[in-house]
């Protein structure tokens, strides 16, 4: 048995799948290029695959993580070469490391930074933004109700919880590099976290009630652990 | 080129709908093309992307270095609302060029309840809906697929349309198409037309009058030229070992309703079941050899990666090498969780046999289609299965396990009485019986699944009346009044869709003003129960004077003029008389795959003949 941990991007070709289609893009990829994938037991084996998050549709991502596993060995550079060769527009292979510690975490309970940028439309002005950003920072907390569709028995209901968003705000927003663009660096934790859509949401509520937040774009740059690249964790 | 904003996108349900972009999507080099299609079901992605008469045309067409084919499906209301609000024209998943700026535009025609969709699709392109508004620059517009056998409803919107079997006559278009724009100086419509309608299987519908008797009914179909054929018998693809087809399907990003490999084992079904207008359409049966299906598979599995496979044809069980094939394809995936599957399961031990070896995984439910309830109506629609031949059946999924059965029906067939509606009670009632025999316990789950018979064109039940839809409804009353065991469940749904069906499946071309006006007053995925309003429909029909009960409530005569007859799959009206008479007689008509000939006609009037291996051996 071996294990790799991949990095792989969602580019724009992508961007509009859901986190369970870009899976099966994956694993269809890895049988494509004829990799000796392993399977869980049991009635309905899936291929062992895991991922370090599950990104929303509509955001795309410089860096996304998911450790394959194969029954057989396989040295580094075949895996790399062979499931590059397969994989499809919007999906590069960055890197691949075979993971050699007998035991290692799933990286789904390592991650605690998610660093997201998003590029607000040009009818926004770059002054207006800079305000904005400023005014986030600045207030004590903010809170924004996010609303569910209940499930089970509360089925049909919308379920609606109040939540900070600056408790999952692991620094305050800044400008981006490029026009237009905010940055945010999300805490996840296994108490929760908040959606990038949702600080958008809350920007619109509170201080640009022009904005169109459809027409945002989410990318997300980094996800770390300890301040640590994923990949330099194994 | 369309570009679409995230505005747009965001805003809307699924929007890798209107994305494209898939692996083995096809993208040409325009420099290069002399001829472009866009092919369409008119449905949502989802369902187009299922369906596998496109996926063959897609291949066939791009197989061409010349021509290009690409896909459009019909927006999602929320995606259309958006589209209209900013003027984004209908376009292609493909090259992302407006429907327009094609030279062909192909709709397949699935079933009769998405005409509307196709009105909406050309007026999201900018075209003109009726095809005699349409100008020189504009596409052709080509229908093609099971609705051929009667396109009278539709002929004022389309420019022509493929009779039968596509993937052969849709190139000798194409190459009429290019030689006609190198040699044309007019590039005048109707030349086109002429030229197309000299193709075996190629009907141009205003190349036709009709004429109506005084009383309301049809008296005929008069061609208006001297070079046009009086009928268009389909096209049949005489070698389906070597004819090209689908070995790269596209594999979409997002689910699809039938998300697997489709292995098409053979075309066509010799069973003979009167009420099966695919029985007819596609006769003969010509299978493909178990060689050409294993390398076919390969070829797909390795291009795709998909991880699961349909073993396609109308009934697959009765492919003749099927033993042979599922040993070859499970030796070649062993260790591979490759999954294959049977869409249709005949009712026999042996299809269970066939179904236990290839589910060894996963145990989902097996469905069998008795049709009817008793055996006196089984004899009348040629069903030829007994309760003997379910109960054993059942009694084999059983044992290996099954504890989940789906069972079809229909309702409102030819001398169909209460006795029969309540039959089918009875036998699920057995069912449920032998599953506590055989097991011991009480834990089996009997779906009885009935729905409204539809009488189709060029089937033996052709001229039969509809039921009405107070009948239906009494007759689904009875039958909910007669399941009181809880362990089954009834599945039925309001008849109105199938009255519709029932109405435009036998229609004339006077329909296409009702469609036209139905479209106006904004219907729209009719087939989709969610979306349907019925009482749009009654007052299309209403405000065009139409009495819709001389199409479907109406028993015909023999000797009546039918509105269809022209568009043939090649069938013998007297095959079909004869048959009508046979089941009002009960009596049964033999599969002529191994025997002797049963006189449909379609061999002869196609010079096809049947290709069964193992009847060949």
């Amino acid at each position: 048995m071996t294990v790799f941990r991949i990095e792989i991007t969602k580019e724009e070709q992508l961007r509009y799948i859901s986190h369970l289609d870009y899976a099966n893009l994956l694993q269809r990829a890895i049988r494509r290029a004829g990799l000796p994938a392993a399977y869980s037991e049991g009635f309905n084996p899936h291929m062992k695959v895991s991922f370090a998050s599950a990104m929303a549709v509509g955001v795309t991502a410089d860096a996304e993580y998911a450790d394959v596993e194969l029954t057989n060995n396989i040295c580094q550079p075949e895996f790399f070469d062979k499931l590059k060769a397969v994989l499809p527009a919007g999906m590069k292979l960055l890197r691949a490391k075979e993971i050699t510690s007998g035991r290692h975490q799933s990286m789904n309970a390592l991650v605690d930074t998610a660093l997201y940028e998003m590029k607000f439309p040009d009818d926004i002005t770059a002054d207006e933004l800079q305000a904005t950003i400023d005014q986030f920072n600045a207030a004590p907390t903010l809170i924004f109700v996010r609303e569910k569709q209940g499930k089970g028995a509360k089925k049909g209901r919308i379920i609606k919880k109040e939540i900070d968003i600056k408790q999952f705000l692991a620094s305050a927003l800044t400008a981006g590099e490029a026009d237009n663009v905010v940055l945010a660096a999300i805490k996840v934790s296994p108490l929760g976290s908040i959606k990038p859509i949702e600080i958008i949401n809350a920007l619109k509520i509170n201080y640009l009630p022009t904005l169109d937040s459809n027409a945002v774009l989410i990318n997300r740059k980094t996800l770390s652990a300890g301040g640590k690249n994923l990949m330099d964790l194994i | 080129m369309i570009k679409l904003s995230p505005a747009v996108l965001q805003a809307v349900s699924k929007p890798a709908r209107y994305t494209g972009g898939e692996v083995n999507a096809v993208h040409k080099d325009y420099n290069k093309i002399s001829c472009s299609f866009a092919l369409s079901m008119p449905d949502v992605y989802e369902v187009g992307m299922s369906n596998l008469g496109l996926k063959i045309l897609y291949e066939v067409l791009n197989s061409r270095t010349d021509i290009a084919a690409e896909r459009v499906y019909t927006p999602w209301p929320d995606m259309e609302e958006k589209m209209r609000e900013n003027n984004i024209p209908l376009y292609t998943l493909e090259s992302f060029r407006e429907l327009k700026e094609f030279d062909f535009i192909g709709f397949s025609l699935q079933y009769e309840l998405i005409y509307t969709n196709i009105l909406n699709m050309l007026d999201l392109a900018g075209i003109p809906i009726f095809s005699k508004d349409r100008t020189a620059e504009m596409p052709f517009i080509i229908g093609g697929g099971p609705c051929v056998y009667n396109v009278e409803p539709i002929a004022e919107f389309f420019d022509f349309f493929i009779i039968g079997e596509g993937e052969e006559v849709i190139l000798e278009v194409a190459d009429a198409y290019i030689k006609w724009q190198a040699q044309s100086k007019t590039h005048d419509r109707v030349e086109f037309l002429h030229r197309v309608a000299a193709i075996s299987g190629i009907y141009v519908p205003s190349f036709y009058r009709a004429d109506y008797y005084e009383n309301g009914l049809f008296k005929g179909l008069t061609p208006l030229y001297d070079d046009i054929p009086t009928t268009i018998n389909k096209r049949v693809v005489k070698d389906m070992e070597n004819v090209l087809t689908v070995e790269k399907p596209i594999v979409p990003y997002i689910n699809i309703v039938h998300d697997r490999l489709m292995l098409e084992l053979f075309r066509g079904c010799s069973r003979g079941c009167r009420f099966c207008q695919a029985g007819i359409a596609y006769r003969p049966v010509r299978e493909r050899s178990s060689e050409r299906l294993r390398s076919l598979a390969k070829k797909m599995i390795n291009n795709t990666g998909y991880d699961e496979m349909s073993l396609t044809s109308l009934s697959s069980a009765d492919y003749s090498c099927l033993p042979v094939l599922i040993d070859d394809l499970t030796e070649d995936y062993t260790g591979e969780k490759m999954n294959f599957s049977l869409p249709s399961l005949r009712i026999d031990s042996f299809s269970i046999d066939i179904a236990h070896k290839l589910q060894t995984t996963r145990k989902s439910g097996l469905t069998f289609a008795p049709e009817a309830g008793t055996q006196r109506l089984r004899d009348v629609i040629n069903k030829g299965v007994t309760e003997e031949d379910l109960l054993k059946a059942c009694s084999a999924a059983f044992k290996h396990g099954w504890k989940t059965v789906k069972l079809y029906f229909m309702m409102g067939l030819p001398t169909e009485t209460d006795e029969d509606v309540i039959g089918i009670a009875t036998l699920a009632e057995k069912v449920v019986a032998l599953y506590k025999e055989i097991k011991g316990r009480r834990d089996v789950k009997v779906t009885v699944s009935v729905s409204c018979f539809v009488p189709k064109p060029f089937t033996p039940f052709q001229w039969f009346g509809q039921n009405s839809k107070a009948e239906f409804k009494r007759k689904q009353q009875i039958l909910k009044e007669h399941i009181n065991n809880r362990a089954i469940q009834f599945n039925y749904h309001d008849s109105s869709t199938s009255i519709l069906e029932g109405i435009i499946s036998r229609g004339d071309r006077r329909l296409s003003k009702v469609i036209y006006r139905a479209y106006k007053k904004g219907a729209k995925f009719d087939g989709w129960s969610e979306m349907f309003k019925f009482p749009i429909w009654e007052e299309a029909f209403a405000e065009e004077g139409i009495d819709t009960s001389q199409y479907n409530l109406r028993t015909r005569d023999f000797d009546e003029q039918l509105p269809w007859e022209h568009t043939t799959p090649g069938v013998k009206k007297q095959f079909l008389i004869n048959e009508w008479n046979k089941a009002m007689q009960q009596e049964l008509t033999h599969d002529c795959r191994r025997s002797s000939c049963t006189g449909c006609g379609i061999c002869q009037a196609l010079d096809v003949g049947i290709i069964d291996w193992e009847g060949n051996k």
